[in-house]
């Protein structure tokens, strides 16, 4: 057990930022995403619009739109966050952000908050692909699939040896 | 190198920088995206993020290999669709 938590390095443990079901991404309803055009991942549908920081580090940017943060781990690990689909569309109405481009997060850090109401009024899909954007920086995931609480960890991403 | 002036309203958010990598992986060249000072790796969706390309901003995409007139092409011609 303790080998499990303690002894693999190259070994991390992403915690879901958001409530809700985690899914494949090859499920998600758009192609830039679910034929993982820019990487691997997952995705969460989400069952409220809370969205906590997954990890330590440090946010890459948030757009003005506020629906996709890019997240650089304190690993050195590439993470795309992109709260529903066609969401720029929205212009960031109903969304909300705590952080800007730079800050340093920590795991659990409230990163943005979407009013869930606001995107089904808009005919917007709520599902979140979660990317890990950076292909030759991992060697595999294993994803726990189903439902999900924020903070249960969501994920374990082997790291290629540096 | 080719200029480029971003039409889309939304600028270049995260689909569009995905596709632009997607379409990066179709050539051998370095391929940059340069506004200014900043010069971002076009294969790195992180990298053209973080450069937070807006509407009606100017862009310069340049690359450096065997197939870089190619690919400066691609990558203007996808730049200027999704606007």
């Amino acid at each position: 057990m303790f080998k499990k938590m303690f002894g693999n390095k190259n070994e991390i443990v992403m915690n879901s930022p958001i409530n809700g079901k985690v899914i494949e991404l090859s499920e998600v309803p758009d192609q830039v995403f679910s034929q993982k055009m820019v990487g691997d991942g997952f995705a969460i549908i989400p069952t409220d619009g809370e969205v906590l920081s997954p990890f330590d580090g440090k946010i890459v940017q948030i757009f003005p739109t506020k629906h996709a943060i890019g997240l650089l781990t304190t690993s050195g690990l590439e993470i795309l966050i992109h709260f529903g689909l066609d969401t720029v569309e929205l212009k960031g109405e109903g969304f909300i952000k705590f952080i800007e481009a730079n800050q340093e997060v920590k795991v659990g850090d409230k990163l943005i908050s979407v009013d869930l109401e606001v995107l089904k009024k808009n005919k917007k899909s709520c599902i979140t692909p979660i990317i890990f954007t950076n292909k030759s920086q991992y060697k595999s995931l294993n994803i726990n699939y189903g439902n999900i609480k924020s903070g249960d960890v969501c994920a374990t991403i082997k790291l290629v040896k540096r | 190198m080719k200029k480029v002036i971003i039409k889309s309203k939304t600028g270049i958010h995260a689909r569009p920088a995905s596709l632009i990598v997607k379409k990066c992986s179709d050539f051998e060249s370095q391929i940059y995206l340069i506004r200014g000072e900043v010069k971002a790796d076009a294969r790195s969706i992180m990298n053209i993020m973080a450069m937070a390309i807006m509407y009606d901003e100017e862009i310069i995409i340049q690359a450096e290999g065997p197939d870089a007139k190619l690919a400066e092409e691609a990558i203007f011609l996808l730049l200027e669709s999704e606007g």
